[in-house]
């Protein structure tokens, strides 16, 4: 297609009009554009630098000093598998109840403060899903749908089987938080040729990380982020417990039942 | 555990935004936005005047944008598309692009630039007999220099269609050019 004429027919930029209107922008935001572009990013990057230092030596201040601020260092954010994890020496809840009022010890747990998210019906979820998202066409044998247990929320879906005292849980958000997770609890995975992360463990009494009481797997599909969360409770109060059994090969029953997901 | 309850813990991270250099982008987007301009609007001074008008809206938000230098053009453009728009949206600046290409730039003093304006004069002319649809998407590709999958995506035609439609305005467009020469 010989298009050139509808390139050469367009009038030039005048000179006159380029510098003219430049410098009317760099005089309407003189702090910045009074400088050439390159220097623009020099004096911001120099103007970050400083920022970074101090920053850094305020942190190491208040580190010596504050407990508070040692407690929050003993915390790392890391990337395992595209995830954020948050490895923490003590669980987030029990942040929560030394500094909320009334919580703690000695409160009586009724007075904690619980969301109550109410059950739909599968068909309910069918029917109207927040968002399109899939089911595992594989589970372990003995495992059955609690369809009590189904809920849903503007941008998540929970659903849960059972089997006995071992429970099943798999959410599919639309986003993922970062994961509060107890130290050396995490590794990479990969599940249908992907990157995944399988989270070892869960917070036991004392709010210390138990790494025999649950098991995770995170993937992300599709732009959703879907976990599968295996525990085992006690039959007269539901209190998750440590797993009985052989817990590689729950991780492999959980492989392969992320990997059914189509 | 209650991990339904757990689930309103979402801590994102800040999205990385590239550094841009604003100079750059001066540099480079202000011939395609005016060039942009003066295929929507058939005059220089006026595609001048549209394009600063452009420039100080995009300064003076660009604190605001938080994407990165790829998605710049298509911001740019935006605003522009906008610009155009609201001047004729304004019934005291309502221009017929007809007459709109009469009106003489007083900028030109060369002679070169003046041939240049004789050829815009009668591309501009031949364009108001097309669809403003035609229209703009001649703007977009020969003005904003934007590719057609670029096209397709700014303005929700696929880009089959932008292929096709630009086809036909162009061969259309050159018989015509060729006649009036």
């Amino acid at each position: 297609m010989n298009d050139n004429f509808l390139y050469t027919s367009r009038p030039p930029v005048r000179k006159e009009f380029a510098d003219h209107l430049y410098q009317h922008l760099c005089e309407t935001n003189p702090e910045r554009d009074q400088q050439g572009p390159g220097e623009w990013k020099n004096r911001k990057i120099i103007k970050w630098n400083y920022a970074l230092i101090s920053i850094v030596i305020i942190f190491l201040l208040l580190f010596t000093f504050s407990d508070d601020v040692r407690a929050f260092a003993d915390r790392i954010i890391q990337n395992v598998a595209g995830f954020f994890v948050e490895e923490r020496t003590n669980s987030p809840m029990d942040e929560i109840e030394q500094t909320t009022p009334g919580v703690g010890s000695g409160a009586p747990f009724s007075e904690i403060t619980e969301v109550f998210i109410p059950a739909i019906s599968l068909e309910d979820l069918v029917a109207n899903p927040p968002f399109q998202f899939e089911l595992p066409s594989y589970l372990p044998e003995g495992f059955e749908l609690q369809r009590d247990d189904i809920a849903k929320s503007g941008d998540w879906v929970s659903i849960v089987w059972e089997k006995q005292n071992a429970e099943i849980v798999m959410l599919v958000e639309q986003s993922c938080p970062v994961l509060p997770v107890g130290p050396d609890s995490t590794e990479e995975i990969v599940i249908n040729g992907n990157s995944a992360l399988l989270i070892r463990g869960w917070w036991g009494e004392n709010h210390v990380w138990d790494p025999t009481r649950g098991l995770e797997i995170h993937w992300n599909k599709s732009n959703l982020h879907y976990r599968l969360i295996y525990s085992q409770r006690t039959i007269a109060n539901r209190t998750i417990e440590p797993i009985s059994g052989d817990i590689d090969q729950l991780v492999k029953e959980l492989i392969q039942i992320a990997e059914s997901v189509p | 555990m209650n991990m339904k309850t757990n689930l309103t813990a979402t801590l994102h991270t800040d999205m990385v935004v590239e550094e841009i250099d604003w100079g750059e982008v001066y540099e480079h987007f202000l011939p395609r936005i005016f060039h942009f301009m003066c295929y929507k609007v058939g005059n220089i001074q006026l595609a001048e005047d549209l394009t600063a008008t452009t420039f100080e809206k995009a300064w003076a938000n660009r604190e605001k944008f938080r994407k990165n230098r790829g998605e710049v053009q298509a911001w740019l453009i935006g605003i522009a598309r906008h610009v155009v728009f609201d001047y004729y949206r304004k019934p005291y600046h309502e221009v017929d692009l007809v007459e709109a290409i009469d009106v003489p730039d007083s900028s030109v003093v060369v002679e070169e630039t003046v041939q240049h304006q004789q050829d815009f004069k009668k591309i501009s002319q031949l364009l108001t007999k097309y669809l403003d649809r035609d229209r703009e998407l001649i703007a977009l590709k020969y003005g904003a220099e934007m590719t057609n999958r670029e096209i397709a995506k700014f303005t929700g035609l696929s880009e089959s269609n932008v292929g096709t439609i630009l086809h036909r305005v162009v061969t259309n467009l050159r018989l015509e050019w060729k006649e009036k020469e």
